[in-house]
């Protein structure tokens, strides 16, 4: 019996993997499937559930495993128990990149009173560009990237305050 | 022909030149550079709203904007001029009236050196988001062949008045309600969708282009152009449905492309391949040819379904939704069915969840494997005549 743990989303979900007779018990949850393995070739696993064959693609980058199948595109992330979420403190937000990019344009600067909605930054990937708006009024506490420079997807850029 | 090219090419001359030719154009109007105020608001104001800003020497719809409400206007055509700046060097843009629910419909036209023009039927690029063409098709699912013929005509006449030389195309708006038609621009190139005019005609455009360089006449007539079946592409962009559709970079851990009859893959794609931001996010084009419009319909949902691109997010289950839904099937599709009936599309959450994390399990087991056994089925594959394929291995 192998278990593995994969987090689909923000759910983490145990797969039991149970071998015998040429053939796979795999629980997930309360499901339970009789898998016949076709074959297996890196990418590439084929097996058959409920005599319908399925073929999958399944590649990893260390810590997401990419499976295409039937047309569908899952990820599934190891599962981080450090994952700590809401570390927002303070009343402040600090706002991150809805993509990955360079930062065309910074518009405003440590210690500007902005207005709910108003422009702070241009990101810009792919000829396409992105404005990343106040969500609320408040005060700039710290710029934390600069004009010019590539930033990741999810990469903090400005921390706001609440205080006006 | 560089002067065609540069008459063309300004959108703003090009519509000029088409009025000249007799070919119909949308109203319009040009806005002086800088300095813009009550000349341009009068004009939207008489035309009525919603209006469109677009770049003058723009394409792919950048630089590109509705304005539906008058105090919109000029913050949009400031806006449009700096993308337009940044996207081709030049910060002319112009308006036209917006006609609402309109299909865009072009023309595969070409010319020789004699002055010989022809046209190769019609793409019908109605299938947009956000300006972006996303699924090309030829026949069209509107057109007749009264409207056909005055149509392809119209694309004739409007390439002849450039004494256009080689691959063009006239691109058209239709009011699906009068099947009025107009002119929109001239795209002095070979477009992103020629494929499927390729699948329908059996015509090779690239090698008519290299005749065409060399100053050989057409080597047919009009009537010698003839079409069979239906084709259909899909553009396949590097962006994540699942995160509003922006663009997606990184690695790509896998990419296979679908191999069958009828079904053609223009695309410089490998694993392996990083995608960064420094380019446009359309990664590959995927086109079909089908008897009839449902089997090209359902060839193309077979090929998006064996097009796998691990690694980046892409808009395939985007391009299958909207291949699937009853507008497109009726063939009903208009430039803003995207944005009116798809805009709160998502990605399946739990699209094949079960068979994923399966297949997952299953490569875990089978790759924990002892070398041994591994190198057995290497030694098995290399028997096998249904795996002729090249074997990757993503990471090594």
């Amino acid at each position: 019996m192998m278990d593995f743990q994969y987090q689909v989303g923000t759910e983490v979900v145990t797969v039991k993997c149970e071998p015998g007779g040429g053939r796979y018990r795999i629980t997930i949850a309360d499901r339970v499937y009789d898998v016949q393995l076709d074959h297996a070739h890196s990418p590439e696993v084929a097996f058959i559930v409920d005599g319908t064959r399925h073929l999958a693609q399944v590649v990893d980058d260390g810590t997401t495993r990419y499976v295409g199948i039937d047309g569908h595109v899952v990820e599934l992330k190891k599962p981080d128990p450090r994952r700590a979420r809401n570390k927002r403190h303070h009343g402040e937000d600090s706002l991150s990149a809805s993509m990955p990019g360079q930062v065309a344009k910074l518009l405003v600067g440590e210690g500007d009173a902005v207005e709910r909605g108003q422009t702070l930054l241009i990101l810009e990937a792919m000829k396409m560009e992105i404005k990343i708006a106040a969500p609320h009024a408040g005060r700039v506490v710290k710029a934390l990237v600069r004009q010019g420079q590539v930033v990741d997807r999810g990469q903090e850029l400005i921390e706001l305050s609440h205080e006006p | 022909m560089g002067d065609s090219i540069r008459r063309m090419g300004s959108k703003t001359q090009a519509r000029a030149l088409m009025q000249a030719a007799g070919v119909p154009v949308v109203p319009g109007y040009h806005p002086r550079l800088g300095g813009e105020g009550q000349g341009v608001r009068d004009w939207a104001d008489q035309t009525g709203y919603p209006v469109l800003v677009k770049a003058a020497a723009g394409g792919g719809g950048k630089g590109m904007r509705i304005v539906h409400q008058p105090d919109q206007l000029i913050e949009a055509i400031e806006a449009a001029q700096r993308e337009a700046a940044k996207a081709f060097g030049d910060a002319t843009i112009f308006l036209e009236k917006y006609i609402e629910g309109a299909r865009h419909i072009e023309f595969q036209v070409f010319g020789d050196a004699t002055g010989h023009v022809i046209h190769l039927f019609e793409r019908e690029c109605s299938t947009q988001r956000r300006h972006q063409k996303i699924i090309e098709e030829t026949p069209s699912p509107l057109l007749d062949d009264d409207l056909r013929e005055r149509m392809g005509q119209a694309a004739v006449a409007a390439a002849r008045a450039v004494d256009y030389q080689n691959a063009g195309t006239i691109e058209f708006i239709v009011d699906p309600k009068t099947r009025e038609f107009y002119f929109l621009e001239m795209n002095t190139r070979l477009q992103v969708e020629h494929p499927i005019t390729e699948l329908l005609t059996g015509i090779d455009l690239v090698n008519l282009q290299l005749r065409a360089a060399q100053r050989q006449p057409l080597p047919f007539a009009q009537a010698d152009v003839s079409r069979r079946g239906h084709a259909i592409e899909c553009r396949i962009y590097a962006e994540d449905p699942a995160n509003n559709f922006l663009p997606a970079i990184g690695k790509v851990l896998l990419a296979q492309f679908p191999v069958a009859p009828g079904a053609r893959v223009d695309s410089g794609l490998e694993t392996g391949d990083e995608i960064p931001i420094h380019y446009d996010p359309m990664i590959a084009k995927v086109s079909v040819l089908g008897e009839d419009r449902a089997d090209a319909i359902r060839k193309m949902d077979w090929a998006l379904r064996h097009t796998i691109i691990l690694g980046v997010a892409t808009n395939i289950p985007f391009l299958r939704a909207v291949l699937a839904h009853p507008v497109f099937q009726h063939g009903e599709v208009t430039t803003d069915f995207i944005e009116r009936e798809m805009g709160a599309w998502r990605p399946p959450i739990d699209g094949g969840r079960d068979l994923a994390l399966i297949a997952a399990a299953l490569s875990e087991v089978t790759i924990q494997r002892t070398g041994e056994s591994a190198n057995r089925m290497i030694a098995e594959t290399a028997y096998d005549p249904w795996q002729v394929t090249d074997r990757f291995r993503a990471g090594g």
